[in-house]
């Protein structure tokens, strides 16, 4: 599995919602289940989906899923 | 007296603050969630400031990477032994992010630690799931329920586990 699959992945569980509305533009707080509680569940699954540390500014900084990848790419996470 | 932790800081509310702390609160997706759901009005927001000293009460913008961001206050019971809390971010670029935990874990410790206070209660109507949520991730736990409000409560037991969990994450 590639490391936008897993992204995906991640992100369908964490926020509980299907796949195919994860877009590079999906914006936290734009759907319902986006929010703060969400984003705590979808930075745990991150760490350990990818074996890394967020530092916490990265995890306020992450607005969006296309704003996510940016953050990863920082941590050596390929895309 | 400021509070500062979590990437957070609690500073007192000065009156050029009204006016901002007033559009937030009367913002529909605030309001909605709130128990008193009527709009502010100038005069009502100038009343309140005047009594923002009073005994067993903080009030306090809340400010992240020197901007401010949104408003907590703590509420005590005469004897200090339990309080209640109350919470927004207003500033529509960090609403929904996890500074909403940095600024609960601020205000948590602050009372539980600092103030020594026993318990926390927290009234949340029925239809706001996202801070039913947000407050079982804190610890809180549901003490009562009937068709529009929830009832719930935090020991400090429950809220050191929880903050124990959460600052796997929020690591500062």
């Amino acid at each position: 599995m590639n490391n936008n699959e897993k992204l995906l992945n991640v992100f369908s569980q964490s926020l509980a919602v299907s796949r195919e509305i994860i877009k590079d533009d999906l914006e936290y707080n734009s759907i319902t289940q986006w929010d703060s509680t969400a984003h705590m569940a979808l930075i745990a699954q991150l760490e350990a989906e990818f074996s890394i540390m967020l530092d916490i500014d990265d995890i306020i900084d992450m607005s969006s899923v296309g704003e996510c990848k940016k953050i990863l790419k920082k941590y050596h996470v390929k895309f | 007296m400021k509070i500062k932790a979590y990437k957070i800081t609690l500073r007192e509310i000065y009156e050029d603050d009204l006016e901002m702390l007033r559009n937030w609160r009367n913002m529909p997706e605030i309001r909605f969630n709130m128990i008193d759901q009527h709009e502010i009005s100038i005069e009502q927001q100038k009343r309140w400031f005047i009594n923002l000293t009073a005994p067993n009460q903080g009030h306090y913008v809340v400010e992240y990477k020197n901007q401010a961001i949104g408003y907590a206050n703590y509420k005590l019971n005469e004897n200090r032994i339990w309080g209640e809390t109350s919470l927004y971010i207003g500033e529509q670029k960090y609403c929904g992010t996890i500074l909403a935990f940095c600024l609960a874990l601020a205000l948590l410790d602050y009372v539980f630690l600092q103030l020594k206070v026993q318990h926390m209660k927290a009234d949340v109507l029925t239809h706001n799931t996202a801070a039913i949520r947000f407050n079982e991730q804190l610890g809180y736990v549901y003490i009562d329920k009937s068709d529009d409000l929830i009832k719930m409560k935090l020991s400090i037991k429950d809220y050191l586990n929880a903050k124990n969990k959460l600052t796997k994450i929020i690591r500062v």
